[in-house]
């Protein structure tokens, strides 16, 4: 198969035809560029925080992120959930991405903030609730994401969420109704401006988990693809499978379904405005959904546990 | 022929052996989604395409991230 631009040898075929290495990492980083112009993810007056584990997804858009920023600087946030013989390892070769380019990282740990890691807690807290230990990580990692980009000063906050990640998403909402999480969804996450939040925004919004494994690999990052103990092939394993499998037999699947959640994405978010305010937590005053946030209440079943 | 395969994800390194000609023809034989995989042979990526050879080491690069 050869490149459709150079006649060089392709490394990739895509929908709208074969693109050798060079060419594919000029379409990549073009791609995630006007990303982030067309749907202003980034302003020149942000100060940008790039939320990062190590994985490929979140080191392709720190790099990317970075390059497209030039000379003002961001920095890249990390957290530590405490999850022995995994995340010591992504942390290092994040220390050393971070290192070799110049970012300043910045690392908080779960056992700081909870006192607990996640591998305390989990047991104890799925003695009594039977929540999975994925349930409380992700519960940990949003707040704490939001409140120490915050409390670093950060306007923006990139996550380095995929095309397939949305196309998932999307789907797991339309099978389970989930509107209200949908209006979410999109570019620039999160339903209206608030203060304590700190804008979520996507620059591999376009990508698929492919090219940006094949970006990494062909830009050589030091990426560990090793598999965290917790992982679980659950509900989004089985969306994700179902819409590869559709991929693999009807190419442009995945964009077909972004394309379409973009076209009713705003009238979703116009709907979401009667949900109701955001409401600040009454314990630790971050905001939340109910009275409580949803870390406060995993504290609390960890102290009656 | 024969192939070595090696998996990324698995750490695993098995040898087998393969009627076929092309990449295409051997992610069928292992049944493996070209959407969730990339095929590498020397440090060269490979597409469906491809030809493999006899005593070809082929490495098998999960595109899925692992949690």
């Amino acid at each position: 198969m050869i490149c459709n631009k150079c006649k060089n040898k392709a490394v990739i075929k895509l929908q709208h035809g074969n693109l050798c290495k060079n060419h594919f990492l000029d379409y990549f980083e073009e791609k995630v560029f006007r990303t982030i112009k067309k749907y202003h993810l980034i302003d020149p007056k942000d100060k940008v925080c790039v939320a990062t584990s190590g994985g490929k997804d979140s080191l392709t858009a720190l790099y990317l992120t970075q390059k497209y920023l030039g000379t003002k600087e961001l920095f890249a946030l990390c957290i530590d959930e405490g999850i022995k013989k995994y995340r010591e390892k992504t942390i290092q070769d994040l220390k050393e991405f971070c290192k070799k380019n110049k970012v300043t990282l910045k690392i908080v740990k779960a056992k700081d903030e909870f006192e607990y890691t996640l591998d305390q807690a989990y047991p104890l807290i799925n003695q009594k609730t039977k929540k999975k230990p994925c349930n409380i990580c992700g519960v940990w990692r949003r707040y704490l994401i939001n409140k120490y980009a915050r409390k670093f000063g950060a306007t923006k906050l990139v996550t380095g969420h995929n095309l397939d990640d949305e196309a998932q998403a999307i789907m797991m909402n339309i099978f389970k109704a989930n509107t209200k999480l949908s209006a979410q969804l999109g570019p620039v996450s999160g339903i209206e401006e608030y203060k304590l939040f700190v804008q979520r925004v996507k620059p591999l919004y376009f990508c698929t988990e492919k090219e940006t494994r094949l970006y990494c690999l062909l830009k050589r990052f030091k990426v560990n693809f090793g598999e965290c103990p917790y992982a679980e092939e659950g509900y989004r394993a089985k969306v994700r499978d179902m819409l590869n499998d559709f991929e693999n037999k009807y190419a442009g699947t995945k964009q077909g379904i972004i394309n379409s959640f973009l076209t009713v994405l705003p009238l979703l978010k116009k709907q979401s405005e009667r949900y109701g305010e955001i409401k600040i937590c009454k314990k630790c005053g971050e905001p939340a959904n109910q009275e409580i946030c949803n870390a406060c209440n995993l504290l609390e079943e960890l102290k009656n546990g | 022929m024969e192939l070595v395969i090696k998996r990324e994800r698995e750490q695993s390194r098995e040898k087998i052996s393969f009627s076929g000609k092309t990449v295409k023809e051997l992610l069928l034989k292992l049944k493996l989604n070209p959407e969730t995989v990339l095929v590498v042979r020397k440090e060269e990526v490979l597409t469906e395409d491809e030809l493999v050879k006899n005593k070809d080491e082929i490495e098998i690069l999960s595109v899925v991230s692992g949690g």
